[in-house]
């Protein structure tokens, strides 16, 4: 079994590239802050209109602009001659596995922060906390795997930033939409029965984008 | 499909279909019924888009496969063409949809989950052609742009066949609401809607091949 092997080299050397170069990843917690703070003033004295439909849409939105941004620089530093290095040394699945699991746990991460801050400026609205954490941990794996295959593309082009958002939006409404549904019902405290469906959409989503990007990969890196 | 291209029945054929559709769709008699009156005969012109823009949408996908096994231009031009075509067919369908959604509906756009996947599909295609023109390598061009068409077409699945299942829908034939089959009870519609399907089909199978055969040409023109 040498693929869990190097893959988990390979995951192990993306923590230590991000640990060596802080400011992305700290630029990455400002970001997100600055969405939720600027959602807060646009909403100052009139907290009222926040129901949990506003609250939910509001929440996924800011988590998707900020994933946007973790995910395009996956590919961004590899280019040049640390492409050529990994090409001799492990095969694209390794790569993709390693690349897919880290932006997962990136997304995790900023998915937290986000519930902070959310929690601070706009109150706890989520009245099922573990059913939440699911869903999050679920959409942040759909949006990672999905993401992840488009940087790879978007890495290529000239305006990787530009690009990534024009392909990305469109195949990640299928995942925001099951996301935002799903937390109206977290927050409503409907339970498990009211929230299968869209856990179990996640899912599918998560096998099928998985799938698909293990298919294509090799060809997009050949390159 | 290329030999199909070069054949002459399908284009008699097709022009029939389409005349008989024209003069029939808006000739033959209709179920009488409230609120839809005659704009029921949206089903011969509306409909059968979705079902050539699908068709179309599902051969560029073929092709991108094909490209990524064989890798010669011809599969590329077949991919970018039958996807241009597709997109097409998907903005008449969703224009004729919206003039159909005024008149029964009360509004051109009404955030119905068919309306929002449809939209949504042609997003993705138009990113497709943005992907396109911002490569300037052809064969790196062609390759990347097959991933994207392959693995945008595999995210819409939950999108199209999914989620609109877990809604609510005025649109004929979901939420509850009887599709054509239940109005059309001695099946005269159904002689003019299939052959109206066929019919457009073929037309946007002529439109890509014609698109093929001039990206063919100025190849070659490059190359001497």
């Amino acid at each position: 079994m040498i693929l869990p092997h190097v893959s988990y080299w390979l995951l192990k050397k993306e923590f230590q590239f991000e640990w060596r170069s802080k400011n992305a990843v700290q630029g990455l917690l400002l970001y997100t802050l600055s969405i939720g703070f600027i959602l807060y003033s646009s909403f100052l004295f009139q907290e009222h209109l926040i129901n949990a439909a506003v609250w939910s849409a509001l929440f996924w939105i800011s988590l998707l602009f900020s994933a946007m941004s973790a995910v395009v620089k996956s590919f961004l530093g590899d280019r040049g001659h640390t492409d050529s290095y990994y090409y001799q040394i492990t095969s694209a699945h390794h790569l993709l596995f390693a690349k897919t699991f880290y932006n997962t746990l990136l997304l995790v991460v900023l998915f937290l922060l986000s519930m902070v801050i959310f929690s601070v400026l706009f109150g706890s609205v989520i009245a099922d906390t573990g059913l939440f954490a699911t869903l999050g941990i679920l959409t942040c794996a759909a949006l990672g795997g999905a993401l992840t295959l488009l940087a790879s593309i978007a890495a290529k082009v000239r305006n990787s930033h530009l690009i990534m958002a024009v392909l990305g939006f469109p195949v990640t409404v299928s995942i925001i939409l099951m996301a935002v549904s799903g937390t109206r019902n977290c927050i409503d405290g409907l339970g498990l029965e009211a929230l299968w469906r869209e856990l179990l959409v996640l899912g599918a989503i998560n096998a099928i984008s998985l799938a698909v990007s293990f298919l294509l990969f090799p060809y997009i890196w050949r390159s | 499909m290329s030999f199909f291209f070069k054949k002459f029945w399908w284009k008699y054929l097709c022009v029939a279909l389409l005349m008989y559709t024209t003069v029939a769709g808006l000739l033959v008699s209709v179920p009488r019924l409230a609120i839809v009156n005659e704009t029921i005969r949206a089903l011969y012109f509306h409909v059968p888009m979705w079902f050539g823009m699908v068709a179309m949408f599902g051969f560029s996908i073929y092709y991108s496969i094909q490209y990524l096994r064989k890798q010669d231009s011809l599969s590329d031009f077949m991919a970018v063409e039958f996807a241009n075509t597709g997109l097409l067919l998907g903005i008449l369908g969703i224009l004729t949809g919206m003039l159909w959604a005024n008149y029964t509906w009360g509004s051109p756009w009404h955030g119905d989950p068919k309306q929002n996947g449809a939209a949504i599909a042609l997003l993705v295609y138009l990113a497709y052609f943005v992907l396109r023109g911002s490569l300037d390598n052809s064969e790196q061009r062609a390759r990347l742009s097959a991933v994207y068409n392959i693995f945008a077409f595999a995210a819409m699945i939950p999108l199209i066949f999914i989620i609109p299942r877990l809604q609510d829908s005025m649109h004929p034939g979901s939420g509850g609401n009887p599709g054509f089959n239940v109005y059309d009870l001695d099946s005269r519609m159904r002689l003019v809607f299939y052959p109206a399907v066929i019919g457009w089909m073929l037309l946007g199978v002529w439109v890509a091949s014609l698109q093929v055969r001039m990206r063919v040409i100025k190849q070659h023109l490059e190359d001497l």
